[in-house]
Formats: structure tokens, sequence, C-alpha cells
């Protein structure tokens, strides 16, 4: 019930050690100033010697019960307490002298004195670590004093990113190998934090290496702790970074490892390191990373969507949450170009459009010049013939175009030639996949397909 | 002096009252279960947990959470948030350091509650279902002051319902109209549509509703309907499972729970019995029957598996039925590391695992141990060779004996030899040695028994098979000539030996071809062989001996024991893998549910009271919660599958405790008592209808403010479709039986078994009957969301999909009914207003709607003429019947494939 | 007081909507009773979006649990076709070309190989086994393949092999589970099923996750390998047969005609919506469109299913005959039902266990007859797929639950009859092509004796994460509650295998 007590007391630590501090300063005090005749002041040292031991005795003990309460780690509080219990100890000893010699000018005396004076500031200051934190006094200092001190706010770091073109230029350090470490290893290895005295922060605290040696080694890569201890197996102790922190991707791991082979080169850049692109492709900036139009347009409601849907149209955003569309008929065999109409007003933000198997015919081609964002089109299996692929050309998106089983022939197809982006057009089982096609010139793909496969003697053999 | 003592005093009085005053007076404590141990689980678990202990810390268990982490400081620092690791990462900046990692972090709401539970002192709380049932102590006066009809006074179940309505602003609908009702509680507690007579005892006010109930209870079909849902949970199915899937006669199970239900065994004996009815003092046969339950694991035949391997699976398999049966607890996942949210530790599951692995079944192909069922001629025979076995030896031998008749039991199976040269484990079944062949069957105990018993076939005359002790110098235990025979168990004369020894069997016959194996052997076993040679008779008792051994009887996979000779140890797998054995452990139940009591034996016996007894938290819980979600298709802990702290919140926990505890003292377990108070409740007699404003404030009808409202099971679908056309069999038992399905359903690899349609009225009789093949299970019934029986399943999802339609649309089996409603209404009137009329009301139990009988009558009009017209099309509306049809007769018959299709119709209203 | 207010003037509103959109119904009935069977509900004004007026905010997905959802992420591919070898191909004997391990041929397994190792049946030092084919390299990404696949080796370069694909279930039952559900123990929902429940149907006349069985047997773990787990039945595979009726009990039943049939739902449709407005649960509306999906699906199914009418070159390109059951005419039937917007075909070929324990599981003889049924069929597939730019947003899987040893299958010690090889678990190629795929990639080596992966070894949670990827989803991300915990396809592991992305 009363449990509480405990921590309770060792709570009161921090007002307790504030008395031994005072007598002491106080019998320091006495003990050294005025320079004259201290000797009648021994009654009084004495007096200051000795509550100065009890109350550091308190001290200790409340310490203790602190730290037994609080689940502080030994680690973190050795020194402070240690040096706390010297304190009291010291304190102790220099009492029972000065009750001996009766004086405080012996040499011990006066070593003992400034032994304890020194304690206590240390175990003074490291108690205040304690409570205040390390950068207590530091935080207080301007940004360079600070950073003087080695004390750096938190700060974001980019990850790698390698143009696809002009990747060779990029120096194979700085834009590769330190913003590995600075996504992988900066939290724990920077000047505010650095685990095992190691910083991966500048060209020279990385050859300086930490505080078990280099960790790159001259000689060999392999040999290099740096990338030994990321290559070691996950469960090991030692590996790098430590098991439950975020880990370096296979292909970082692959740059750093070519990094040291290389010689660990600060000022090349990646082509005169010899790098390939198939070790950086990964970190290159994909120009394009989807084939729709990147475009920003307000997204059409639900209610919208829903009385389409209620035609009898498929459509749905192309992901969760984006404006662009996908429309297909699907389940709407019946539509035929007038119900194009229903999609007027939503036509930017259609990229995908699906009119297989319905009733359109070359009418359609007209209206849809405003869906400018329409990325791919789909009409196989009807009876366009392509008069009127000529207003595609609106269509400045569209990717592919699909015309498998239709009724369009070469002629047709023809006008779609020039055409800024469209890249592949299907057109198999159509007029123009039976009529000479390849005489013919397209500024893009056409898939007439008519594969066939060959009969084969082992295709009837049996075994 | 004085008065300065007396302010010290003060003083320090004045600083303890402070002291105290901070330390007790904590306003609205937080508590563990219900606040806390949710975000953990939420936000923490998943890395600092059963599976994962990031930074070595985890906040599974007390000792964990408040332990030091890898970093030398306790994450938790109780009493001190400010200083808690556990608090300060949440607020932390840096992505590296803030928690939870590279998620998104905390609402401040959470870390509130965190924080002040910290500062009070970080107080580790018991999951509420895991503290024993108390007696719940209410007095059935309205709590609070309601906004509406709070004059009244409700009891039991409703006053519960009541309370949590009012605070969620609701109250009770009025009660169902009387024939919806009567059909609702019907359906529920019989699985049928009520009889004529029952509707006319209950319509014309003969009987009161509790009358009623009283009725349906005491009616055979009540244990039929109940039954389906318990075999889903015994995973009862009439095939072993795994790839071969062939039959196994499990049936005489099934029965038994239909029986233990209509003689509404009280639920404690109902467990007892299931798990270890073989080890109650002298067992009845029913007992053994009982403890089928734990054999309906599925049963691995594929050639190329280990025997030792699936025995462990179904045994594991036991130990997660058991758990999920009775303790709505997922013990899979503890398999493999300590239960990620619930206080089950690793080495537990182990120790429960214990209870269960010892147990004479091996994964063998025969599925041994079997109780087998004698034929009265057979059973003669059993009791004069008993007889002489104890007139002329000893009690003893006689016991033996006759358990031997019963269960052939102890034996070693054929797969426990080893080291083959010129033999092998023919398919890994059967032990098959060629010619000079030999292999160790090790670790035998014989008892020192005088005879050997085998059971095996062969296609030669004159193989020799000499058993020797140890090896091929050892001494010979027993020699003996193996002739042509189909399966046989033979007797022959062995040299006593005492305690365990290696046997070395060695064959030889010249006259086979290489590699071929002179016999197939399935098991040894060692029973001495009947005392009295020298005397009278004996012969003749000798060879009634052997007829019993080898006569052909119905058997039944059933639970027994290992003996002490046998009895096998039990390690905890690393890592869940059954070939990296951990420590030893022993049977134990977990830590955090009730104690053990000393004078249970430590077996599943034991196992079984620790389970039934009244101080355990869980199973009486489960029960009714599982009862409740039977009638309301919603548990008072939705997630009927796992009662455990992952579980949601329970709408009604008072509510569970109060029928938890009244089930177990004031029921005395009893299923039936249980059922009736819950359908006598007001709660259950309301109206279904749903106003879209009372829709809007609880969609799931989780505060019960109308009736249940749900789409009949997969067997009541069957069943009432049966029922109303009249084609139900009430036939009760036996064998699984084929209804109507289509061809080339079954398709099984390595299985000759084909699906023959029953004679007669076994094409009708109650789906809890149907032949249930677990790879493929009666198509209708999957369609409806039955399961495969493959593993325990507390609850089927219920779906809606458009298979439905076309089965009740286009299955021959609806269809015939349908004609035979159609000829029912024919009969009724020849006006088809008034004749659909009638169809609708024996179906709905309602009279028809202007609106429904206009579209009936015509849907009715539109097929007569199309009947008059293309009368053809009546023949091959006939092929389906055997009669000749008449227009009108079709067109009815088109009518009544409409009434059975009515959502109306499939739903229980 | 304020309360009781607002309850009432809540009900009334809700009344009077429900009183109007009544008699909408009926007149849409009336209307119904002769026309096409279009779709009642959306048509009368109580489609799933509108339903919200009358008070309850239903989403698509409560009335139809298929309705089609969009994928979190930008998808390389809308639909699958999973091509599962049931029983296990030889990857020896068609992708993994070894030639050292003709060298080695007959040689005894060297023990360090075995170690720890378990087999299904093989017992004892076995011998190495040579390929029994004859390997070349094909196309400019010059794959080696055998001659047991004559067509499918024309198409090298539109193919990514997978070469080091591991496991870790020696049986066929659980390691077809765990190919397909992630778990080797039943329980858990399968491939197509995550699929389905994650993107729903587009086409809303058909199922949406189709299985399509050959070679006489379903697949060993029976059907629970397409089946839906802990997921709503409504989302296990639909299996389409190829004889009798292709979806069980789609046929009407004889003697009532299709007109009389659209009748019949009409008025079961018309009855319960009135009882919707007697009951207000939204189950019945649901049910309403069940009934609808299924007249629908009863015209859309038959049609897919039906192959006669395919033109001729067709016939010869996939060398199907109609009416008998045949890889070849699923392969044709998977073409037709991704066309038609179907999201995940799954086919099953069993017969690929090659013990060697008879001609027909020898690997010269019955192997070779199986590649021979389906080289053709499959080359075709792709071919026709590419030709008519469904390969465009279709990814195609090849593979089965596991690979085959290098040893020659000596059964319980026995020197079998014929050549054939056990169950093996740490090597086996598997191949996929379509939307996404890196054309012409090979993935992966194994050692000489092509015993195990040394280089670019994928699990099947890996390939799970793969498909799921192509699809539109973080395979971390998309999971479902169940007993309290959510549960994902890749349980806690897989990796997204980027080498054979585009």
């Amino acid at each position: 019930m009363l449990n509480f007590i405990i921590p309770l007391i060792g709570r009161f630590h921090p007002l307790i050690v504030h008395l031994p501090i005072g007598f002491i300063l106080m019998a320091l005090l006495l003990m050294y100033y005025p320079k004259k005749d201290k000797i009648q002041f021994l009654p009084a040292i004495e007096t200051a010697l000795l509550w100065s031991c009890i109350t550091a005795v308190l001290a200790c003990i409340s310490g203790l019960l602190l730290y037994t309460s609080e689940g502080y780690a030994f680690s973190t509080v050795q020194n402070h307490l240690i040096l706390g219990l010297a304190t009291a100890l010291i304190c102790l000893l220099l009492f029972f002298q000065v009750k001996k010699c009766k004086t405080i000018n012996t040499p011990k005396i006066h070593l003992n004195s400034a032994l304890l004076g020194l304690f206590l500031m240390l175990t003074g200051h490291l108690g205040g670590s304690l409570t205040h934190g390390e950068d207590y006094l530091i935080e207080v200092l301007p940004e360079q004093v600070q950073s003087a001190f080695g004390y750096t706010g938190y700060e974001e770091f980019d990850p790698i990113a390698l143009d696809e073109n002009h990747w060779e230029e990029a120096l194979f350090y700085e834009d590769v190998i330190q913003p590995i470490f600075n996504q992988n290893c900066r939290s724990c290895h920077n000047q505010k934090n650095s685990k095992g005295g190691l910083l991966l922060t500048s060209k020279e605290t990385i050859l300086k290496g930490g505080k078990n040696g280099p960790v790159i080694s001259g000689s060999s890569w392999e040999k290099s702790e740096l990338h030994h201890r990321m290559t070691l197996p996950l469960d090991h102790e030692d590996h790098m970074p430590p098991k439950e922190k975020k880990q370096p991707k296979k292909e970082e791991l692959e740059l750093v490892k070519y990094w040291l082979a290389s010689g660990a080169p600060f000022e090349k850049n990646l082509a005169m390191a010899g790098v390939t692109e198939e070790l950086v492709e990964p970190f290159f900036i994909k120009s394009e990373v989807s084939i729709y139009p990147k475009v920003e347009l307000t997204s059409v409601g639900t209610e919208k969507l829903s009385n389409v849907r209620d035609k009898g149209f498929f459509i749905e955003p192309l992901i969760k949450e984006s404006s662009l569309l996908k429309v297909s008929c699907i389940n709407f065999p019946d539509f035929n170009e007038k119900d194009l109409e229903l999609l007027q007003d939503i036509s930017q933000n259609i990229v995908f459009l699906d009119l297989s198997r319905t009733k359109v015919n070359d009418q359609v081609f007209e209206s849809l010049i405003d869906f400018e964002n329409l990325t791919i089109l789909k009409l196989n299996n009807t009876h366009i013939t392509g008069t009127g692929f000529e207003h595609l050309h609106k269509c400045t998106h569209l990717i592919q175009l699909h015309l498998t089983e239709t009724e369009v022939n070469l002629l047709n197809l023809n006008l779609l030639n020039g055409h800024p982006k469209l890249k592949k057009v299907f057109a198999y089982k159509t007029p123009a996949s039976k009529e000479e096609a390849h005489k013919h010139e397209f500024t893009f793909e056409v898939m007439f397909g008519n594969f066939e496969l060959p009969v084969l003697p082992t295709d009837s053999i049996t075994f | 002096m004085p008065k300065r003592k007396l302010t010290g005093l003060l003083t320090v009085a004045m600083v303890l009252l402070v002291a105290v005053i901070v330390t007790f007076n904590r306003s609205d404590q937080v508590d563990f279960s219900t606040e806390v141990k949710p975000i953990l689980n939420k936000h923490c678990i998943s890395c600092h947990g059963g599976v994962k202990k990031n930074g070595g810390f985890s906040v599974l268990f007390e000792e964990e959470a408040l332990a030091l982490t890898k970093s030398g400081v306790a994450a938790i620092i109780p009493g001190d948030p400010k200083n808690s690791e556990l608090i300060k990462r949440l607020h932390e900046e840096d992505p590296e350091m803030r928690m939870p990692y590279h998620k998104s972090s905390l609402t401040d709401e959470e870390i509130k509650t965190l924080h002040k539970w910290i500062k009070q002192g970080a107080k580790w709380g018991k999951h509420w279902a895991y503290n024993p049932v108390q007696k719940p102590k209410v007095n059935w006066v309205s709590q609070q002051a309601g906004f509406s009809d709070s004059k009244k006074k409700y009891q039991g179940i409703d006053f519960f319902i009541h309370e949590k309505q009012k605070e969620n602003k609701l109250s009770f609908s009025e009660e169902e109209d009387s024939r919806k009702l009567l059909r609702r509680v019907s359906l529920d507690i019989t699985g049928l549509p009520p009889t004529e007579a029952l509707q006319n005892d209950w319509l014309t006010g003969k009987i009161t509703y509790e009358q009623l109930v009283d009725r349906l209870l005491d009616s055979s079909s009540f244990g039929e309907k109940w039954a389906s849902w318990w075999l889903d949970l015994a995973r009862y199915a009439d095939t072993k499972g795994y790839e071969r899937d062939v039959s196994r006669t499990m049936w005489k199970y099934r029965d038994w729970v239909i029986k233990a239900f209509n003689e509404d065994k009280p639920y404690d004996e109902f467990t007892i019995e299931q798990l270890a009815g073989d080890l109650l003092p002298n067992p009845t046969q029913d007992q053994f029957i009982a403890t089928a339950f734990h054999r309906n694991t599925m049963n691995n035949d594929e050639g190329g598996t280990e025997d030792e391997e699936f025995r462990v699976a179904a045994v594991l398999d036991r130990v997660n039925t058991t758990f999920e049966v009775w303790q709505s607890t997922t013990m899979a996942c503890v398999q493999c590391h300590s239960h990620p949210y619930d206080p089950f530790k690793h080495e537990e599951y182990f120790q429960l695992t214990a209870f269960f692995n010892n147990t004479r079944d091996e994964d063998t192909h025969d599925e041994e141990p079997k109780l087998r069922f004698y034929e009265e001629e057979d059973r003669e025979k059993i009791t004069s060779v008993l007889s002489w076995a104890y007139s002329n030896g000893n009690q003893k031998q006689a016991e033996e004996l006759s358990d031997f008749f019963n269960f052939r039991e102890p034996k070693y199976h054929a797969h426990l030899c080893e080291d083959f040269v010129n033999g092998e484990l023919i398919d890994t079944k059967w032990l098959g040695l060629w010619h000079d062949g030999s292999c160790y069957l090790r670790n035998v105990d014989t008892k020192g028994a005088d005879q050997m018993l085998m059971e095996y076939r062969s296609g030669f005359d004159g193989t020799k098979m000499t058993i020797r002790i140890g090896g091929p110098e050892g001494e010979v235990l027993s020699q003996f000539v193996i002739d042509k025979t189909s399966i046989v168990s033979k007797s022959f004369p062995f040299k006593k030996v005492t305690g365990s020894v290696d046997l070395y069997i060695k064959v030889e016959n010249p006259k086979t071809a290489p590699q071929q194996s002179t016999s197939a052997i399935t098991w040894f076993a060692f029973v001495n062989s009947l005392s009295g040679k020298e005397k009278e008779g004996y012969k003749e008792m000798n060879d009634l001996f052997h007829s019993v051994l080898n006569s052909k009887v119905p058997t039944l996979p059933i639970m027994i024991e290992n003996p002490s000779f046998m009895q096998r140890k039990t390690h905890v797998f690393e890592r869940g893998n059954w070939l990296l054995h951990g420590e030893e452990v022993k049977p134990k139940t977990p830590e955090a549910l009730n104690p053990w009591n000393p004078e249970w034996s430590n077996n599943r016996l034991g196992l079984a009271y620790w389970l039934t007894d009244k101080e355990n938290p869980l199973t009486s819980r489960t029960f009714v919660n599982r009862i409740w979600d039977q009638l309301f298709g919603r548990g008072l802990i939705s997630s009927i599958e796992d009662m455990g702290t992952q579980s949601e919140a329970p709408s009604h926990v008072e509510l569970l405790n109060y029928l938890s505890y009244n089930f177990m003292h004031e029921m005395d377990w009893s299923m039936k008592k249980l059922i009736k108070t819950i359908v006598i409740s007001k709660t259950y007699r309301q109206k279904s209808n749903i106003s879209p404003v009372l829709y809007q404030q609880d969609p799931q009808n989780k505060w019960y403010a109308r009736g249940p409202r749900i789409r009949l099971s997969a067997e009541q679908v069957r069943d009432q479709v049966l029922a109303v056309s009249g084609l139900l069999s009430m036939k009760m038992y036996g064998p699984g039986v084929m209804p109507y399905q289509p061809d080339g359903i079954w398709e099984t690899v390595y299985n000759g078994e084909s699906w023959k349609m029953s004679e007669g009225d076994d094409k009708h009789r109650r789906a809890v009957y149907t032949f249930l093949k677990r790879t493929s299970p009666y198509p209708s019934f999957i369609t409806f969301d039955a399961g495969s029986r493959e593993v325990c399943v507390s609850k089927r999802i219920v779906t809606n999909t458009p298979l439905q339609a076309l089965v009740t649309l286009n299955d021959p089996v609806y269809v015939e009914a349908a004609f035979h409603l159609a000829k029912k209404m024919h009969l009724k009137s020849d006006n088809p207003e008034v004749a659909i009329a009638c169809g609708f009301e024996t179906c709905m139990l309602a009279s028809i709607s202007s609106f429904q009988s206009e579209v009936l009558t015509g849907l009715y009009k539109e097929a007569l003429t199309k009947y008059q017209e293309s009368p053809e099309l009546l023949d091959q509306l006939m092929t389906v019947n055997e009669e000749k049809l008449s227009p009108k007769l079709g067109a009815l018959t088109v009518v009544a494939n409409a009434i059975l299709n009515l959502d109306e119709f499939l739903t229980k209203p | 007081m304020k309360n009781i207010g607002k309850l009432l003037r809540e009900l009334e509103q809700a009344r009077l909507e429900k009183l109007t959109r009544r008699n909408f119904i009926l007149d849409c009935a009336g209307k119904l009773g002769g026309l096409a069977l279009a779709p009642l509900l959306s048509s009368c004004g109580i489609g799933a979006t509108n339903t919200d007026k009358i008070g309850m905010n239903l989403s698509e997905r409560d009335l139809n649990p298929l309705s089609p959802l969009p994928p979190p992420f930008l998808p390389k591919v809308k639909s699958v076709i999973y091509l599962h070898m049931a029983g296990s191909p030889s990857q020896l004997e068609l992708f993994d070309y070894k030639p050292e391990l003709i060298k080695y041929n007959n040689q005894p397994c060297p023990e360090s190989l075995l170690e720890g190792k378990k087999f299904a049946f093989i017992r004892g030092v076995p011998n190495l086994l040579g390929p029994q084919a004859e390997f070349s390299q094909h196309g400019e990404s010059g794959a080696w393949i055998s001659d047991y696949l004559p067509h499918f080796s024309k198409l090298a370069d539109d193919v990514a092999f997978l070469k080091a694909v591991h496991t870790d279930q020696f049986n066929h039952g659980p390691a077809q589970l765990f190919m397909h559900t992630g778990s080797p123990r039943l329980g858990r929902p399968s491939l197509g099923s995550w699929v389905t429940y994650g993107l729903g149907t587009e086409n809303q006349n058909l199922p949406g996750f189709v299985v399509l069985t050959s070679g006489g047997k379903t697949p060993d773990a029976g059907k629970s390998v397409w089946g839906s787990g802990f997921l709503p039945s409504v989302y296990q595979g639909v299996q389409c047969r190829s004889k009798g009726s292709p979806v069980l009990y789609l046929e009407d039943p004889t003697g009532i005609p299709r007109d009389l049939k659209k009748s019949v739902i009409t008025s079961i449709n018309q009855i319960n919506s009135e009882e919707f407005d007697h009951y207000g649960d939204p189950e019945i509306l649901a049910r309403i469109n069940q009934y609808e999906m299924a007249f629908r699906m009863q015209i859309e199914v038959p049609e897919v299913m039906n192959i006669n009418d395919e033109p001729e070159y067709i016939h010869n390109l996939y060398g199907t005959e109609p009416g008998k059951e045949s890889f070849a005419n699923n392969c044709l039937l998977a073409r037709k039902l991704v066309e038609k917007g179907v999201r995940f075909v799954q086919l099953y070929d069993w017969g690929w266990d090659s013990h060697g324990s008879d001609k027909s599981t020898a690997l010269d003889l019955g192997l070779r007859n199986k590649c021979r049924e389906t080289d053709r069929p499959i080359s075709a597939l792709l071919l026709d797929l590419k030709q008519r730019g469904l390969l465009e947003d279709t990814l195609v899987v090849w593979g089965g639950e596991f690979g085959r040893t290098p040893m020659q299958e000596n059964r319980e010690g026995k020197t079998m009859g014929y050549k054939g090889r056990d169950h093996h678990v740490d090597a086996f190629t598997m191949w996929m092509a379509g939307g996404g795929i890196k054309k012409g990639t090979s993935f992966g080596t194994t050692d000489d004796l092509g015993f195990s992966g040394v280089e670019g070894r994928v699990s099947v949670h890996d390939i799970q994460a793969t498909i799921l990827h192509l699809l539109g989803f973080d395979h971390e991300q998309f999971t479902y509650e169940f007993q309290g915990r959510p549960f994902r396809l890749t349980d806690v592991e897989g990796e997204i295998i980027k080498e054979i992305l585009a």
C-alpha cells in the first residue's frame, strides 16, 4: 500500500543533493578563505564537514532509491552514481582527517579537499545532465557555437535521384554514397549522435572511422568494416543497420560494395568510376511513371459517377482517389455514339475508354475530340471503318488504339500517321491486316497478328 | 523546545498528508484491458509482441513490458510517463526514432490514454473474458432515466437489452405477428416449418408461447437442426480429406450428436464424453462413440506422406479445435510463437498438446483404433470366449481380450518398421519384405505374451518368416510360414520375452521375383493365447476367438489412450516446425485461465473436467455466445471464433455473464433450457422490420431494437423446401445418403468412389444426413455457405450470390419440389388465385397480399397460355417427375418455383 | 425532446420517399414484364448509390459484393491467367539446362546435398539423372528450352523465366495450397479470391474468378485451392466445366423456356422489391441484384463457354476439339473469358507427377505427351492474347507446385522401371508473360546439378507479392480482418521480384 514511499523519497534526491553541495562548498570556503589564521574556523569547518557527510550520505541513499525505482539503466547513471559515492567517501575521509589533525594544513588534506571539490563539480554536472538532458546547456548557445560542440538539429535527406539520361556525370560519393548513408546510417552516425564514434557525414569523418579504427580498408573492400557490418546476417549482433532499423536495399549495398571496390573515390563521377547502368538503374527518377497524362483535374463526384453507371456504363477511377477515369461499355452492348454525350462533361477525366462490342460507328471519332486526355481507346469487334480517324489527332495523349476485328482498312489507318503520341495500334482481323501491310510505313507500331503455329511431326507422335 | 517539536511534527504530517493525497486521490483510473490493451494491440504488438520483440521490447506480458530493453532502459517506467521511452518515442520527430516505426503516429487521444495509464502506475489488467463468471448482482430496476417507456419493468435478457437500448436512444419493436413468430421459432429450433397440428394449436390459442417452445424442443427434429451446427465445429465429414479423400464410416458419431441434443445431455457431460469418453470408468459404447469427435481430424492416405507428420498435424488440430470450440481462442498462432495478442505462451501450447499426444491413432491407412460393432452372433461368441478366459485364466487376461475385441489395441503398426534390407514400406503404408528381406521393429514390449497376432495379406504361398530378438544373430522368438491369403488376422506362437526389445524380422521365399513383396503386413499385436490348452473344448474356443477376430463388422474410429509402455514424449516445436524438437513438456493448462484441481487425472479426462469446471471463464461464455449467434445471426461478441483481447468490444457483457452464470448454475448446463430462455424473451419476439432511421442508427442490429432477420442456412433451405412440398422423409440416423447431384462433380485423384443416388425416401432425407465428401461437398450446400468440414468452423459467413439463385431456380431437386407443391395447391382449389394463395400461405405462414397475388396470378396466366400453346413443353417438364401434367398443373409448377425463390421464403422472418 | 421531433421528421420523410419509389418500382415492373430484363434496380432508381436517399447509405458492395473497386495503385494488368501444371513438371527436362548433370548421370548423389533433406519417396542415396531432353538456345534472349516444347520455344523472347523458385512443401496437397493460398494449411483464401475481393468484376454477367480443370482430375488439394477461405464465399472460384452445363444448375429446367423464366425472375423481383418496402432490409436489394445477375449469367456464360462457333483458324491455332475436356479448349476459353473482362482465370492441368512409376509418369514418355498436349495451346494462347492486344493488360503465369529432383527416383529404395524424378522443393522454374513483365528475361540460376538456387532465389510468397503488385496492390497493405487480426496472402513474407518487371 505504502510502496509509493520508496519512489517518493527517491524523487527527493534532486532536492537533497543540494544540501551536501551547499555544506561542502561552505566547508571548502571556510578552509581556503580568508587566507589568514583559519584555525579559528576549525570548529565551524568540522561542523560543516560533518553535515556535508550526513547530507551526502542521505543524497546517496535517495539517489540509489531513485535509480532502482525509476528503471534507469546502470550504464546511464554509473558515472554520476560512482562519483557521488566517491564524493561522500572523500567527504567522510576529510572530516576525520581534519578532526584528527586539528589542522588543515597537511598536504593530504589539501589533496583531498581538492579532489572533493572536483568530484563535487563532476557529480553535480552529470546529475544535471541526467535530469535536464545532455544538451541542456548547449541548447541555449547560438547555432555556430552549437555545431562547434557537434550538435545539429534533425534534418531531412533526399534519397538518391539520378537522371536517366545524364547519370554518368553524377558524383559517385556526393550523389550516391552519401545519400545512401544519409538514408540508412545517418540517424545514428551524425555529430549529435555518433554511435561507436563513427560519423558518416563527410569525407573526413568517414576516412577517420570509428573508435574501433577505420571502416574503410585501403587494401580490399572485403576487409572494409563498413561493408562487412552491412552484409553480416541480419541476426548477427554486429549487423548494421541494427535489425530493427530500416535496412538498405540490396541495390544500395551493391553500390557501396562497388564504391569500396573501386577504392572509395570521393571526387570521381559515376562514369569515371566505371559504374554500369544496371547498377544505378533502380535509382533513376522515372521520367514517366505511368502512360497516363499527369494532369490536375477536379475529380468527379460519386453522384455523377452513379448516374453514368445507372445508364449502363462501367465507370471507376483509374486508381483509388484519382481524378482520372476508366470507362467501359462491357455491360452496355446497346451503346451507340449518341450515348457518348452522357460523358461529355467528364470527357477531360476519361483516360481509358473501351467501346468494344457496341453499336458505335465512325461518327464516334468526331465526338471523341474533347477527350483530350484519352490514352487508351478500345473499339474491338465494332463496325467502325476508320473514316474520321483524323479527329483522333486531337486526342493528343492517345497512346494505344485497339481495332481488333473491325472494318478498318489500310487507307484509313494511314490517317493516323503522324499522330503525336500514338504508339501501338492493334488491327488484327481487319481488312487492313489482310492487305499487303508491310509495304506501308507507320509512325506507330501496328499489330496485324495473323499468327500461326506450324504443324510439326512431333505434334502427332504419342510416346 | 516542545513548541519546536510540535511545528516539526506538523510539517512532517503536512508532507505525508500531501504525499498521500497526491498518490491516492487519482480520479478516473484508465482501464487496461478496455482502453490501453486495444491501443497496444493496434499499434505496437506487431513489432513488440509475441512474434517480434524489436529492441528487446514486448508489450505482450507485464514482465516483458516493464523489463529493461536492449537500450538498457525500461520503456515503461510506472508513474513516470515523461521519462518512459514508450511515450517519448511517440513524440519523436526523427522518423527513424518515432514509433510506430515508419507508420502514421498515434492520435493525441491514444497518446494521452497511454500517458495517463503509465502515470497511474502502468497496472496490467486481466481481460474480462479471462476472469471467472461471477454471480451477477442486478436488481431489475432500470438503471437510468430513459427517455422512453422507462416505466416498464424488464427481467433477465430483456432488462439488459433494454438498458443498452436506452443508452442508444432506442427501444423494443412490437411483437412479431403470431404466424411469422411461429415460423421463426420453429425454423430456429427444429430447422423446419411448423407441423399443421402445431400451427392449429398455436393459432387457435390452445397453447401458450412457452408451451409452443416446449413442443418444438421436444420434437426429434430439434436434434437434427442443432447437430448440423455442432458438426461444423466437430469438422464432421464422411471422408478422410487430403489428396485421396476416401470414405470413412463416421455416421455413428453424427447420430450420437443428434441423440445427445434430443435427450438434452448437459453440456458438461456432452463435453467430457466427446473429449475423454474412453477414459471414464468402464465406459459405455456410447461414451466410446462420443470420442470420435476428435477422430474427425483428416487422415492422409497420399503415397509418400509420412504418417507421423500427419499424426502430429491431427494432434495439433485437436488442440486448436478444442480451444476454438470450448474457449473461443485461436491457439493456432501459439504453435509457432507466443500468442500475438492473448496471454498464452509458446510452451503452453505444447503443454496442451501433451494432453492429446498420447492416443493410439497414428494416421494409418486403416484409421485404427476403431470401435467394432458386433452382431448378436459374434457377441455370443465373445461372451463365451471371455468367460473361458476368465475361468481358465484370470480377470486381467479376460479384460485385455475384451478390449482387443472392442478396439484391437494395443498393437504395433507396420509403419514403425525401419532399416529395410530388400524390403519397403509399400506406398508408405504396409510392410513389404522381398525374398531374403529383413527389417527392424524397435522398442516393442510384448508384455510377455506367448502369442503374436498379425494382420496381413499375401499373394504367395510358403513365405518363411522368422522373428529374432535384437538382430540377425538374436534368438528366434517366432518362426512360421505365410501362405497366399486375402487380408486376415492370424495368431502365431511367440516366445515370452519381457521388457522393451527390438524385433528383427526376416522373410525368405525364393519363389518370388526380385523386388517383389512376399506379403503386405498391416500390424503386429501381442496378446496372450487362451489358457487351459489341456482342457476339453479349447480348440473350439480358439477357433471362436479367431472367427471373431476376422469377422467383418461395422467400425468407428475412436480415441484410445496409449498404455504406459507406449507413452509418447511431447516436445516444444521450435518455430512450430514438428521436426525441430525443443525441451520436453508435460500436460498443463494455461496460466491465464482457471486453476488446475490436483484431484483431476493429468490426461484428457482431467482436461475435460478443467474445461467444464465452473471456474473456467470461457466455456460457458463461449457456448452462450454461440447459441445467441445461432438465434440472432450475431454473437453478443460478434467475433464468434475469438473471445480474446482482439475481439471487438462486446455489446452486452453483463448479459453474456448473466446468461453464462445461469447456464452453469441455474440451468445445470441444459442446452434446451438455455435456448428456451432466449427464444421466450421479448428481445427475440420482436418484429424484424427495419425503418431507414433504425437502419441508420444500428445497421447490424447490435442493440436488438428489432427481431433477427437472416437468410436460412444451407440445411434449412433444403429441408424447408422438401417440407412444404411434402417430400421430406422424417427417417432418422444411419449412413450418409446421396440425393440428386449432377454428374462429374466427384473428381478426386486415385479414388474409385462415385456418387450413387440413393433409392426411394433416402433421396429426400434431411440435409444433416447428406453424405459429405470433403474435397467436393454437396454443391448446393456449398453455394449456400456450408463448409467443407476440413477444419473446425465456428461461424459461416452468410453471402448472397447469383449461384444461390441458380440453385433454387434450376436444381432439379427444387423443380421437383415445386411440382409437388403445385400438386398440393392444385388439390386445394381449381381457382388459380385461391390455389396460389394457399401455396403462398403454406410457404410463408402469411396470407398473400393483393400485390403478390396480382403478380403471381399474372405469372400463372402467362405460363398457362404458354403451355396451352405448346404442350410439348409439359412433357419435358414431366421428365423431372413421373406423372403427366396438365397445362394448369404446369403453370402452377412455374408459380410454385417462383414462390420457392421469394426472399421471404429463403429468410427467417 | 428535440430528439423525438427529429426522429419523427425523418420517419415521415422516409415514408414519403418510399411511397414514391414504390410506385416507381411498380410501373417499371410493369414495363419489365415484356422487354428485356435491364438492370431493374439501377433503372428504377433504387440502385446502390440511390439508396442513401431512402436513409441508408449503402455502398455498392452492400448490394453487390462483386461490384468493381479501383485498385490502390496504378495496375499494370487487369486480369490474370494462371496455368497450373498440377503434379509439377520437371524443370530439368524443360527449362533448367544442366549439362553437368549429363556427366554425373547415374552417379550417386553427393551425401552433402541430401543432408537434412526429406523427400516424398526417395530413400537412401539415389543416383543423379541427366536431362532426358535435348536443349538449345532460343530467341535473342538465348533462353535454353528443351525440344519437348518446340512451339513455346519460339516465344522465348515474350516471357520472363524464374529459374530459382523454391517452396517448403514436398507433398502435392500442401504445396498447391501454399502456392495458391500462401499457406500449406487449409482455410486461407486463394490468390484469385483475394483479387476478386479486392477488385470485384467488371463484367456484371460473369463470375470474377473462373476455374477450368483438365487432365481428368481436380488438383490434389481439392477445391480449397480456389476456395475463399475466411473471405465470403462469393469470392471463391467458380468452376466452369467443359462437359455438362458449364456452371452448375445454369440451364433452365427442361420445360420452362427462356421467356417464361424471364417472367419468373421478374415476378420474384417485383415481389421482393415490395418486400423491401415492408422490411427495409438491404439484403433484399442484394438478392434482387443476384437474381438479375443469375439471369444474365444464364445467357452470357454458355455463350462464352461455347467454342463450337470459333473460326477454323482459331481451332488450328490452339488445336482445340469442341466437346471434349482438354487443356487446349481451356486455353481458348481462358482467352475468351479474359476478353469478356473476367478478372482471374485459373487453369489446372493434372498429370505432371513424373515419378517414373509407370509409362504415363516417365520423363521420356508420359512427360513428353503432357508437353505435347500443352505446348501448342499455351503458345497459341500467348500469340492470340498478343495479336488481340490483350497481353497488354493480362498477366500469364505458368508453373507447378514444386520442382523435381536432379536424382532419379528410387521409390522406397527400389529401382524403378521407368525414368522418373521425385518431388523437389529447393529449385524449380516458373515463367510469367504479359503486362508489366520484362520480356525475354531470365532471373535466378541454380547450381551445376540444378539442386538448389545459387542466385536470384524467389519464394512462393515473392511470386504472389509480384502478381498482386502487377494488379495494383501492395501485398503488405492488402489485408482482411479475421479472428481479430489482419491476414494477408503473403503472410509475413514476400518481396516483389523487380528483376522481371518492365
